[in-house]
């Protein structure tokens, strides 16, 4: 069965980049343009892995992170934070979020299904 | 003989100012709204063609072909999109999307609009110009940095900071003295987006003869980090004629500087004749030097200069134990200035340990 992935990013350019990537690559997709609604098709439909922006409207990337991994049935997802946040601090949050990786934009799209994979990869063992 | 105007002329003359001032605002909406709607009609089907040409491991020559074959007026209207999104992406995705833009002829029309009156028109070629990272077109964009403009020539400095050639730190740091001058702070964060290539030229800036420009080159090179100018700044840190310079020297070699660095910095610290280009020395020594310094600053503690001691104090905080052994003894000791500035820094690293630890956990986004 294919992973599933959750992509939440304000930019329609970034989310409709990564679905069709993403979907390229035999993933399911869904997406989410806000914190709130990253946050409730998290927890419907419990992909593997959530692709986090962390500047959303609403409800930041940070708080979706800390929400899914207060939340029991979500806390073990995968999180990527995909970000223009760069510096050691937002990098050192993220990760205190419950990130399990970063990526700064602007990012490589093979770069990121390249990580998405690693990840995925590392929990499945 | 005095004239009085009727009061129903003067409220029908101010409700048809009125009433033509919302129609004019009513009109004006109608038309942006309009001209929004017709771009996403030209863009809506092209845009499917740009997100697989950004996706594609390999240039996708169905996509490039019918976007790099469209009509001239729909390209007009696509073209700020592509831009838009080259801005988000790198590796293959920009590469495929440069291409496509480069083939559009955005290079050359960016070059004419690069010399077009409209200062913001300028500005906007220029930004272009850096998307595209045209190296080739960085002398004329070196050239915008004396623009008549300040926001050309602040768009000029943050697009040779994008382009990335050493050869643009000389007129780069060159602009911050100017008549017409680039603020310092953009000018530091171009030189440091260029990064390592940018290094010999900025050590070589360290001995010119405006002490602004040998200030921001010492800045610089501690941002980017490089141990290759440690020797360079140490002597800047040294013998600089600007105490401006000395304290960003020593303040760079924080983050440039290795332990051979230590020797120079301890005489700093102790011997330069301004007292925060000492304090700069000290917190760098704290960086880089472990145990050999723990001595030197422990006497330090006892300084009557305040800030001297305080320094010493924090700079011991930050060597781990070693430090803290040296704060516990000396704020148990007999020498009351060295042990109330012990004990306040170690009063101030237990509550930054505690309010760090908090603050991560908690930090808003």
């Amino acid at each position: 069965m294919a992973a599933t992935v959750l992509v939440a990013d304000d930019d329609p350019d970034i989310r409709d980049l990564l679905e069709f990537k993403l979907t390229h690559c035999g993933y399911k997709v869904f997406v989410a343009a806000d914190g709130p609604s990253a946050l409730a098709a998290a927890l419907e439909h419990k992909p593997d892995l959530a692709v986090l922006d962390i500047m959303m409207p609403v409800m930041s990337g940070l708080d979706v992170a800390r929400a899914l991994r207060e939340n029991v049935e979500t806390s073990a997802m995968s999180i990527l934070m995909l970000t223009a946040r760069a510096q050691e601090n937002d990098v050192a949050r993220g990760f205190g979020a419950g990130a399990d990786d970063y990526v700064l934009k602007p990012f490589s799209p093979r770069e990121l299904i390249s990580r998405i994979e690693a990840i995925l990869t590392r929990v499945a063992r | 003989m005095s004239f009085v105007v009727p009061a129903f002329v003067v409220l029908y003359v101010v409700a048809s100012v009125v009433l033509a001032l919302v129609m004019f605002v009513a009109v004006a909406r109608w038309v942006r709204l309009a001209r929004r709607r017709r771009t996403e009609r030209v863009v809506a089907p092209l845009r499917p063609l740009l997100i697989r040409l950004a996706a594609a491991d390999e240039v996708d020559q169905e996509a490039f072909g019918a976007l790099a074959s469209l009509p001239e007026k729909q390209w007009r209207v696509i073209e700020p999109r592509v831009f838009r999104l080259l801005d988000k992406v790198r590796g293959l995705a920009a590469t495929a999307i440069e291409g496509l833009l480069v083939s559009r002829g955005a290079v050359t029309t960016s070059v004419i609009g690069a010399r077009s009156p409209s200062p913001v028109k300028r500005a906007n070629a220029i930004v272009r110009l850096a998307a595209l990272r045209q190296r080739e077109q960085a002398g004329l964009i070196e050239q915008m940095l004396r623009d008549a403009d300040e926001d050309v020539r602040r768009a000029a400095a943050i697009a040779l900071g994008k382009i990335g050639r050493a050869e643009s730190v000389r007129p780069l740091l060159e602009s911050v003295p100017a008549r017409r001058s680039v603020s310092p702070l953009v000018v530091g964060d171009a030189l440091v987006r260029i990064g390592h290539p940018a290094v010999a030229d900025l050590i070589a800036a360290l001995s010119w003869g405006c002490p602004w420009q040998r200030q921001l080159a010492a800045e610089a090179l501690g941002r980017i980090g490089t141990t290759v100018a440690e020797e360079a700044l140490a002597a800047a840190a040294a013998g600089d004629e600007s105490e401006n310079v000395r304290a960003a020297a020593a303040r760079a070699l924080r983050k440039a500087g290795t332990w051979y660095a230590a020797g120079p910095l301890l005489d700093i610290a102790k011997s330069d004749p301004c007292i925060r280009v000492r304090c700069e020395a000290i917190l760098a020594l704290s960086e880089h030097s472990g145990a050999p310094v723990v001595e030197p600053l422990e006497i330090m503690l006892g300084d009557l200069e305040y800030d001297i001691a305080s320094v010493a104090a924090l700079a011991l905080t930050r060597m781990g134990l070693p430090g803290r052994e040296v704060l516990e003894r000396a704020a148990a000791g007999n020498d009351h200035w060295a042990a109330s500035h012990a004990m306040e820094a170690l009063m101030a690293a237990d509550l930054d340990e505690q309010l760090g630890r908090r603050a991560l956990r908690r930090a808003p986004a």
